[in-house]
């Protein structure tokens, strides 16, 4: 096998065993290790309800949410990075932000990707708890290397 | 990491299926246990319920069968084949049924923490993705797709 072991992670406990695993296949394949934390664009979208009807308080609130959300995938990377540097591993992490499915095969393709390691979609509940969405039928058509789903 | 690995089979995996396969499995060196789930209870094949009669539609469903019984050996000689070669051994089993429904059963029954599934290549009635799909909803262990 060839090319980058690629996590892609939202620090569900499905994540964390699957990052376990990522690092011990670039540790025996002595492979390149990389994680992402994908920020979903879907929350753009967002209207709301009346109490953030106005263009200003829209946007405060988005800006509030998104500091949220980076906070919140810094820790999760920073926290995996201390788990693979605890190993001997060096590992590039990056937060992205787009439609999740295309960031993902977006990222398997450059650079060249020999597995993608990704949690169990329905290992957290929806809605609120800002899980890694995407659906493996579509996703297994666009990728080309094998994927590693964690544990539910 | 990985001790007890179940590689569920069709028969129709894209190719280099196994040579990935044989790669991860000789990273981990577990005990792998190989199923291959003849698919039963076929009774809707679109236009042949429409256009055949009960004889031979009866007749066309055990042609389906008797070539699942081909793909059995296939299956069976080239993970015979590929464990001469990495010196590995591997458990063989078979069941009928309802692939995801006794994949599921065979994973409830064995002390596995692995499933290894392959892709079909894109052709009219293969059903592999709807399997991915409720394994992934049921699943306790981990899963790998090898395309």
């Amino acid at each position: 096998m060839n090319g980058q072991i690629l996590l892609v992670t939202d620090g569900s406990p499905s994540a964390d065993a699957a990052g376990k695993t990522a690092i011990e296949m670039a540790q025996s394949m002595k492979l390149p290790l990389r994680a992402v934390f994908i920020l979903d664009e879907g929350w753009r979208n967002l209207l709301g309800d009346e109490w953030i009807n106005t263009s200003s308080t829209r946007m405060r609130f988005f800006h509030w949410f998104e500091d949220g959300l980076k906070s919140y995938a810094e820790t999760v990377l920073a926290k995996f990075r201390q788990q693979a540097n605890d190993k001997g591993i060096p590992v590039e992490i990056e937060i992205k932000i787009g439609k999740t499915e295309k960031v993902i095969v977006e990222c398997t393709v450059n650079p060249e990707t020999s597995l993608l390691v990704l949690p169990n979609p329905n290992a957290v509940a929806p809605a609120a708890a800002a899980g890694l969405r995407f659906n493996l039928n579509s996703l297994s058509k666009k990728v080309k290397c094998p994927i590693f789903i964690g544990p539910r | 990491m990985y001790k007890n690995i179940l590689v569920a089979v069709h028969g129709e995996e894209n190719e280099g299926f196994l040579q990935k396969a044989s790669e991860f499995i000789m990273v981990t060196k577990p005990l792998v246990t190989v199923l291959h789930v003849s698919e039963t209870g076929l009774t809707h094949y679109g236009y042949v319920d429409q256009l055949a009669s009960g004889i031979t539609k009866e007749q066309f469903i055990n042609y389906i069968y008797a070539i699942a019984d081909e793909q059995q050996k296939q299956i069976f000689n080239k993970f015979k084949e590929l464990a001469e070669t990495t010196g590995s051994q591997f458990a063989w089993k078979v069941r009928e049924g309802n692939p995801p429904k006794e994949i599921i059963q065979e994973l409830n029954t064995g002390n596995y923490d692995l499933l290894i599934l392959g892709t079909k290549p894109k052709s009219p009635g293969n059903t592999s993705s709807k399997v991915k799909e409720k394994m992934l909803n049921e699943l306790s262990t981990s899963l790998l797709i090898i395309k």
